[in-house]
């Protein structure tokens, strides 16, 4: 059962669904395999226009709310760092992040979310990134950027429809925090860049030209078709054409990855971490038509001398994350992209003998910014000394329906799995968080 | 009068306080300290006392306390809000506030021949500051802003003036040592000690280190520097490391990595350079390690009790006082 479509962004372009604009050109497109929507500049501006995009912010090894989003100064628990006033009258956040700061009318932050998990890997993890779902049997959800970039793909895109970059090889290694498609196939896994600023073998190699490659692959195209013939109903056979298609249209996309395109102010901007790179590349992506870039920046686990490792990371989230956000914004994006900051869990209150901090899943703090989100919104809150949510919890599922809803994907959208049983985008009854969305 | 005796070396007085005591000072020739606390407050505990408590005092600051001096009658307070703060002990008020840093300060020391002070911050520089008038000397620079790779801040953890007071050492998160003459504020030396910091840039892609506290020796012509070898920037799980260097040629003339798990925080030379005293602060409470003060050799080893933030020692060094984690504790070293 498919659920009707409402649009949950206020601006007058997202009043367009984007589900019936698809619908209305679909029929053109049925068994058109790789079919290049793009080459169509009418069909293409438009799509692009309306396309959403998600950038996620994932502070892997879990950042600490008290010295970002949910200070709590002059408490046993709050530590060195000072809160700031921010541009929304009453809220005050740490004086790690001024650019933020000044900024927060645009960006609506949860203060009050709670998950069971306090773990790097492992089923808390996979339950937290399936919005709360423990798998049954063979049942397994898939994760919420897979389910982004299945619900935000455009069809024939021959750009990725969902990249993972990671800073650190921690919480990348053994797949303990990567996305997951499970039933949704392969073409939903993230494309991975790790410790870089491209995916590896996007280039051909030296001995290989471009005329030679594009020769071999016409000569594969031939044999593949007279293998299809009879097997055009194939989903298997299509999605394997298909697949060569998207590493032919990686490859002829490689300068996205190429930040040196960009002006030197730009890259400025982002400063020269490579998270900060990285997140350059991630503007080039949406920009390009990317639907979901997870951006892993690690590693956040201060269980030593938290507030020194605070004072290192905190800065540079402040400045990459508002370079983002502005440069979205002045390039006329940010009304169709979502940039959310979330990770595996939050940090202890307790300050512990290494003046660190443990893991913490009881209450922590999550935003989002841009696309369908009402700006300037302190949504929850927790107690004096962040110990527990003192209002308005906030789950994952419920989080991640208000991520679904903010980009105009209805989330009791239903999907059937292969052993036919029902899977909603969030579990039933899951309500998503209106007073953040616009 | 026979000489003190480490073998002897026991606690003698104990004070117990919620949270942490990060600084001290003590009012010369006397049992009283001057202790800053986490909570923002400054205590006080008499230790003459036959049950000595510590009792708050002196509320202004907006951050953790991170050091401390008394010059005659005045406590002097440095702290994590970028403040300094003038206290009239006598009269329990405060004398004077003075904007001292853009940033964190993170140590504070005194030349009391000149009426000096001299503040390490995070926005890397240190600053001399007249001590009566709180006048702003001279300002110190040297230190990059930025750590060498990633663009990360650096930090700027620790600062001393030599015995004489001609000069003013401070050293960094990259491990950069630099020493200024006191006078001019013209750069008398500059070198880097290795192995305090770690950059870990491919599995947690941030970096962890620094020295975090010097001093130079009595005679004024080497300085210790301590701190840690870390192994992994997330949790403190390495050795503790001093080294000792010849200030003027930037030549390391030796090196000791002890315990586990632990981080040298502060150190105190015994006024006649018999030992050197550090302690291990954040990490495992550790031991506190009396060594010689020429030679990479512990002297003495003894239980710390507690994640210790600082030490001051008594003019006859009979007896020292430390102070962190929920303690405040009176040490004796009988003959």
């Amino acid at each position: 059962m498919t659920k009707r479509f409402v649009p949950t962004c206020g601006s007058p372009e997202h009043l367009l669904n984007r589900r019936a604009f698809l619908g209305g050109i679909g029929g053109a497109l049925a068994g058109t395999v790789g079919l290049d929507i793009l080459g169509n500049p009418l069909l293409a501006n438009q799509m692009q226009r309306h396309q959403k995009r998600v950038i996620m912010l994932f502070l892997s090894g879990g950042a600490s709310q008290f010295e970002t989003w949910d200070p709590k100064p002059g408490r046993p628990t709050g530590g060195p760092f000072q809160a700031i006033q921010t541009s929304i009258p009453g809220y005050r956040m740490c004086e790690l992040m001024p650019r933020m700061a000044s900024r927060m009318h645009k960006t609506a932050v949860i203060r009050s979310f709670s998950s069971p998990n306090a773990e790097h890997a492992g089923r808390g993890v996979t339950a937290i990134l399936s919005g709360e779902r423990n798998d049954v049997g063979t049942l397994r959800t898939p994760s919420i950027g897979c389910l982004l970039a299945r619900e935000l793909a455009q069809p024939g895109s021959l750009v990725p429809d969902h990249v993972g970059m990671y800073t650190t090889y921690v919480g990348f290694n053994n797949n303990v925090q990567v996305d997951f498609a499970a039933f949704l196939g392969a073409r939903h896994e993230p494309i991975h860049i790790l410790n870089r600023l491209a995916p590896e073998g996007d280039q051909l190699p030296a001995f290989l030209t471009d005329s030679d490659h594009r020769e071999r692959e016409a000569l594969r195209d031939h044999l593949a078709r007279g293998f299809q013939v009879n097997r055009e109903r194939d989903a298997t056979v299509a999605s394997h054409r298909m697949a060569y298609q998207r590493v032919r249209g990686m490859m002829d996309n490689h300068r996205l990855f190429d930040i040196s395109q960009e002006p030197r102010s730009i890259r400025d901007r982002y400063g020269h971490s490579l998270f900060g790179q990285q997140a350059l590349v991630a503007r080039r992506l949406v920009e390009a038509g990317v639907p979901f870039v997870r951006l892993n920046r690690g590693w956040w686990d201060s269980h030593g001398e938290n507030f020194e490792i605070h004072a290192s990371l905190v800065p540079d989230l402040d400045k990459v994350m508002s370079a983002l956000l502005d440069d979205l914004e002045q390039r006329g994006l940010i009304e169709n992209t979502l940039v959310v900051t979330f990770a595996e869990m939050g940090r202890t209150p307790q300050i512990n003998a290494m003046r660190g901090r443990d893991h913490w899943g009881r209450c922590w703090s999550v935003t989002l910014s841009g696309c369908g989100v009402r700006g300037g919104v302190v949504h929850g809150s927790t107690n004096a000394d962040g110990t527990d949510v003192a209002q308005d919890r906030v789950s994952a599922a419920q989080f991640f329906a208000t991520i679904f809803r903010a980009v105009g994907i209805d989330h009791q959208k239903e999907y059937a799995a292969p052993d036919g049983r029902p899977i909603m985008l969030t579990p039933y009854h899951t309500e998503p968080v209106n007073a953040v969305l616009a | 009068m026979p000489a003190p005796n480490l073998d002897r070396v026991r606690i003698s007085k104990t004070v117990t306080h919620p949270g942490d005591f990060l600084s001290v000072a003590r009012e010369p020739s006397s049992e009283r300290l001057w202790v800053g606390h986490t909570d923002f407050k400054i205590y006080t505990i008499d230790f003459a006392a036959a049950r000595p408590t510590a009792n708050a005092v002196f509320e202004g600051h907006n951050s953790y306390v991170s050091a401390l001096c008394v010059l005659g009658r005045t406590l002097i307070s440095a702290s994590w809000d970028r403040k300094l703060m003038w206290w009239d002990i006598q009269n329990r008020r405060l004398v004077r506030t003075v904007d001292a840093h853009e940033l964190w300060i993170r140590q504070l020391a005194t030349n009391t021949r000149q009426n000096l002070l001299v503040t390490a911050s995070d926005d890397m520089t240190c600053k001399v500051w007249d001590a009566q008038t709180g006048r702003l000397v001279r300002q110190l620079a040297g230190f990059e802003e930025r750590l060498p790779r990633y663009d990360y801040p650096n930090k700027l953890f620790a600062c001393a003036f030599s015995p004489d007071g001609r000069h003013i050492a401070a050293a960094d998160e990259a491990c950069r040592v630099i020493v200024w003459e006191t006078a001019n504020g013209r750069e008398a030396a500059r070198f880097d000690a290795m192995g305090f910091f770690k950059a870990d840039w491919d599995r947690n892609n941030h970096p962890y280190g620094g020295i975090r506290c010097l001093a130079f020796a009595p005679d004024g012509r080497s300085l210790a520097l301590a701190g840690m070898e870390n192994t992994d920037v997330a949790i403190i799980n390495g050795k503790a490391l001093l080294q000792n260097f010849d200030w003027q040629t930037g030549r390391k003339n030796h090196e000791l990595k002890l315990g586990s798990n632990i981080q040298f925080e502060c150190l105190a030379y015994h006024p006649q350079s018999e030992w050197l005293l550090v302690a291990p602060g954040a990490g495992g409470a550790g031991a506190l390690y009396f060594l010689n003060s020429a030679q990479p050799r512990v002297l003495k080893e003894t239980p710390a009790t507690m994640q210790t933030f600082a030490v001051t020692v008594n003019e006859a060094a009979d007896a020292f006082y430390t102070v962190g984690r929920g303690k405040a504790l009176k040490w004796e070293i009988p003959a």
